[in-house]
């Protein structure tokens, strides 16, 4: 690791070099040392969950069932769901393990498809945080890929939560890790507000132009954590030798302080920001993080609304900060967070609404909450490449991932993106390019589809098995005995072997475009 | 309310034989569609919208002979009294059916923020509040729910900040219809894209459908949220699909001498898009008129050369907003719909050194008709030097007024989670004078 940091903060360096070398050394070294004792750690903190979430909330909800656990980890480890293949083999695993043996595959990166996994997990969870820090509704559009290669760099070597925030908040690798800087346009102001937004849960917008109304920030709170980037701005400041420590805005001149604390003469750098913001004794910090990692996996925080942690009160947040510090004393490790919750009863619960959706309900009882989420339009497309067996490889022309169909379908799809993953916001022209464009065009083609291909021309399949076989590829699930009784008898409202292969292609048009293929339940 | 005198026998005759038009291929819910044909109960809005914010010196307030007025001249319109630009020649034949606002003073004179307050109603603070669109307001409250097309259409849209139905969600977002294209054939029949069943047969759609719903109805797909949403949305987009959007997007059916007059550019073909969706039961319909090249840009953005340009961009507005107007009373359907021009701003009485005027919130244009507006008024002026407002109206104002218009109370609330948010902002009333 030393050797690549010192190639890093070299000069001009060109950035998928430094990547590689990167990759490289880490899957030697880190991988080894850090694999077993994570599944011990996950292991652990797991059960921790089942005691302590049972006396926060209660006895957990049922289990859900294996094959819709499996659908869930690779949608929500990897960004896509489940092969045929894939499934095949977790059944095959021993039922008292292979819960336990796919998460240790996915998330550590056991077992056999190593790298595969290893590159579509990093690339997914960057995904996750760059949507965390831009929002859909950010300006920031396109430009967002670099934020996300970034995280996808970090997430691969397996570096620590803190160490990952740190560098945002310190940039000391300027031209490489001022990027989520840039796409706060450059401004000191918006960053501050992105910063304590996604690092402390703390919105603090409101305290740009006026003290908050219904918290206790002020505009000195605001304006102090500016303060730290004051001299980084690309928009010219009225006051020319404005430097980083001081910022002025309308007049009036603010000095940079932590969050919640008076100035001290003795603060002004980024490094001390990024100290005092990521050290283990800042519970917000590490609270903030793991209530994002179980939105994320889960659904719905621990404390629901993400981005405030700082109006839950200590019971809400009881549970938060108990596992936060269990986070913040092992050094953050982020496998052995995404581990622990995934082993969790939580995780692993059927979904569950209770019967008051009300949190802050007057007797002040907390209920837990398991919803259904929504895929984001890249887990859409790849879930699609993945069901449909569509080529992926960059010298195959009809790749849609090359071709720049991906790129057409995920900005229809994010046109209308949620806002959180338990919000469904897809309108008319996502249901339109689901319904009738062309991935699915090409999918539900007897002479283009890989699938159909395969399942209609392979020698050992019943019919039966076919329809099973297209049902796996696309929901994750066997076929239910109406759903079976139904798409048999379509099949064989047509005679010639033509029209019942067709037959085929209308079925899987239905799977695909069916609310399950777009939710995770 | 207003009762279904908007169509001619002969109309409701053409337009149902041109989307249910063959029972026996199509439809799935043939009574639900026979239903929504009968009967629009509603007022209906079609908003023109002018991304960048046009000059109101050169469109409706013109200062013609005073330093800040340039070269623009004004021309008398057909009620005494009031003159606007000579750029809208048309338009001023038709003042009487219409009333101008000339003292919009709404404070927002960046592009982005002014596009979230002059769209929403409300100014962006940064709150945890995706407050929704006019168009997706409106569509809530007048949307038929068995209609084949969609609540909301947004035709050739430019704006300049990400905005949407909000808190009202996707039943409300608005359809896009880009009409991007740089063949003048396909951009002049504007379109949904992926419309066309795959294959091209609508009978297998109705396969499918069938297929779709029976998968829906197992296993755990309770009334879980999520999954009756996707159902909502699902099968408007079906009905959509099986009408071919009740073939509101076949322009061809329109005479070529009508087509003329509305301009045969993607703003004036677009205006007579809003017309056939509005008859067809879409309440809210939004045109945007961009540059007129192809690239859709922001074209009354006039910080240079802004009397050539605007004249330019007027060329296509005055025969497309005059045209919009006659077609609508030729069809007795002016009197509920209501029609709007405005852009987010006005442009700076002072002209700039490069010919040009800058973002002006402070004193600007903007105009509406049809349903619900008391006709042939100049409400509010600027003065003689286009800087002093006499009666400012501010955004809720103006929000309010429109709402009434359309008989909507502008004193409801919706609801975003637990926390009703009212439709229009600080309890704004509407303007008297200018409501029937």
């Amino acid at each position: 690791m030393v050797a690549v940091y010192l190639v890093a903060s070299g000069a001009v360096i060109d950035s998928t070099a430094v990547a590689q070398v990167g990759d490289a050394a880490e899957s030697q070294t880190a991988a080894e040392v850090t694999a077993s004792e994570g599944i011990a750690i996950s292991k652990d903190w797991s059960l921790w969950l089942n005691t302590e979430g049972d006396r926060y909330w209660g006895p957990s909800p049922a289990r859900c069932d294996d094959l819709l656990l499996a659908r869930r980890l690779y949608l929500d480890l990897l960004g896509r769901v489940p092969s045929v293949a894939e499934l095949r083999d977790f059944l095959a695993v021993d039922e008292a393990t292979r819960r336990t043996v796919l998460i240790d595959q996915l998330v550590f990166h056991q077992g056999p498809r190593t790298q595969d996994y290893k590159r579509t997990f990093s690339e997914h969870w960057a995904r996750q945080w760059r949507r965390v820090m831009l929002p859909p509704t950010s300006q920031a559009g396109i430009f967002t890929a670099e934020l996300e290669g970034w995280l996808s760099r970090k997430f691969s070597r397996d570096e620590s939560f803190d160490l990952m925030m740190s560098a945002l908040v310190e940039m000391k690798e300027a031209t490489r890790d001022n990027v989520y800087f840039r796409l706060s346009q450059s401004n000191p102001a918006t960053y501050a507000a992105n910063v304590s937004r996604v690092m402390l849960g703390v919105r603090l917008e409101c305290a740009q132009c006026h003290d908050h109304p219904f918290t206790d920030w002020k505009q000195t709170d605001f304006w102090g954590l500016a303060a730290f980037y004051s001299d980084l701005s690309a928009i010219p400041q009225s006051n020319a030798s404005s430097r980083p420590g001081t910022i002025e805005s309308n007049g009036v001149k603010y000095v940079a302080k932590y969050l919640w604390e008076q100035p001290s003469a003795s603060v002004a750098s980024r490094a001390q920001l990024a100290a005092w913001l990521t050290a283990p004794s800042n519970r917000q910090f590490s609270s903030v993080a793991v209530n994002r990692f179980w939105q994320l996996l889960v659904g719905r925080g621990v404390f629901a609304s993400v981005d405030d942690l700082d109006i839950a009160t200590p019971k809400q947040r009881e549970l938060l900060d108990a596992l936060a510090v269990k986070f913040s004393e092992s050094k953050f490790p982020i496998r052995s967070l995404i581990g622990a919750i995934c082993k969790s009863d939580w995780y692993q619960s059927v979904a569950f609404e209770p019967e008051s959706s009300d949190e802050l309900s007057v007797n002040g009882a907390i209920a837990f909450h398991r919803p259904v989420k929504s895929l984001s339009p890249e887990q859409v497309f790849d879930s699609l490449e993945q069901a449909l067996m569509l080529p992926i490889s960059k010298l195959d022309p009809s790749s849609a991932r090359w071709t720049g169909e991906r790129m057409q379908v995920v900005s229809r799809l994010g046109e209308s993106a949620g806002k959180s993953p338990e919000d469904y916001a897809s309108g008319i022209p996502q249901a339109l390019v689901m319904m009738n464009g062309k991935l699915t065009a090409d999918a539900i083609s007897v002479e283009k589809s890989r699938l159909l291909r395969a399942t209609l021309d392979s020698p050992f399949m019943s019919a039966l098995d076919r329809i099973d076989t297209l049902c796996l590829a696309t929901l994750s699930r066997h076929p239910t005995k109406e759903e079976t009784d139904a798409f048999v008898a379509y099949i064989q409202k047509y005679v010639s072997e033509d029209e019942r292969r067709r037959a085929h292609g209308e079925i899987l048009w239905a799977l695909v475009n069916s609310p399950e293929f777009v939710l995770c339940r | 309310m207003f009762t279904n005198s908007c169509f001619s026998r002969r109309e409701m005759m053409r337009i149902a034989m041109a989307s249910v038009g063959g029972a026996s291929m199509s439809g799935w819910l043939p009574q639900l569609a026979k239903a929504a044909m009968e009967v629009r109960s509603t007022k209906a809005c079609i908003l023109l919208w002018m991304p960048g914010g046009p000059s109101q010196m050169e469109t409706l307030d013109p200062k013609p002979g005073r330093p800040n007025g340039g070269p623009t001249q004004s021309i008398a319109t057909s009620v005494p009294g009031i003159r606007i630009s000579e750029n809208l020649p048309k338009v001023a034949n038709l003042m009487k059916d219409l009333s101008i606002i000339r003292s919009m003073q709404t404070g927002e004179g960046d592009h982005g923020r002014a596009t979230q307050l002059m769209l929403t109603g409300y100014k962006p603070t940064g709150a945890p509040i995706a407050y929704p669109v006019l168009g997706s307001m409106v569509a809530q409250r007048l949307y038929d729910e068995k209609s084949e097309l969609p609540s909301y259409v947004s035709i050739a849209p430019f704006r300049f900040a990400d905005l949407g139905s909000g808190f009202l969600g996707p039943k409300f977002s608005p359809l896009l219809v880009s009409g991007a294209s740089n063949d003048p054939n396909t951009r002049a029949n504007l379109t949904v894209e992926n419309l066309s069943p795959i294959g091209g047969d609508l009978a297998r759609m109705q396969d499918r459908a069938s297929l779709l719903r029976t998968i829906r109805r197992t296993s755990a797909t309770k009334e879980e949220n999520s999954i009756a949403k996707h159902a909502a949305v699902y099968d408007q987009a079906l009905r959509m699909v099986d009408s071919q959007g009740g073939g509101a997007f076949r322009l061809d059916e329109e005479r070529d001498e009508l087509r003329d007059a509305y301009g045969r550019n993607r703003f004036g073909q677009g205006c007579l898009l809003a017309r056939r969706l509005v008859e067809r039961g879409v309440p809210f319909v939004e045109v945007a008129l961009t540059s007129t090249d192809n690239g859709g840009g922001p074209g009354w953005d006039t910080h240079a050369d802004n009397f050539k340009a605007v004249k330019f961009l007027c060329g296509v507005l005055d025969p497309a907003w005059a045209a919009l107007i006659n077609d609508l009373k030729d069809r007795e359907m002016y009197e509920s719909t209501l029609v709007i021009w405005m852009g987010e701003f006005g442009r700076t009485p002072k002209v700039n050194a490069t010919s040009g005027r800058d973002h002006y919130p402070d004193g600007w244009s903007m105009a509406m008709g049809g349903a619900g507006i008391k006709p042939g008024q100049v409400y509010g002026s600027t003065g003689k030097e286009g800087t002093d407002v006499d009666i400012p109206v501010n955004t809720p104002q103006l929000f309010a007024t429109i709402l009434k218009a359309l008989d909507i109370n502008p004193g409801l609330s919706n609801q975003s989670g637990d926390r009703p948010i009212p439709l229009v902002d600080a309890h704004a009333t509407p303007i008297s004078e200018l409501l029937i």
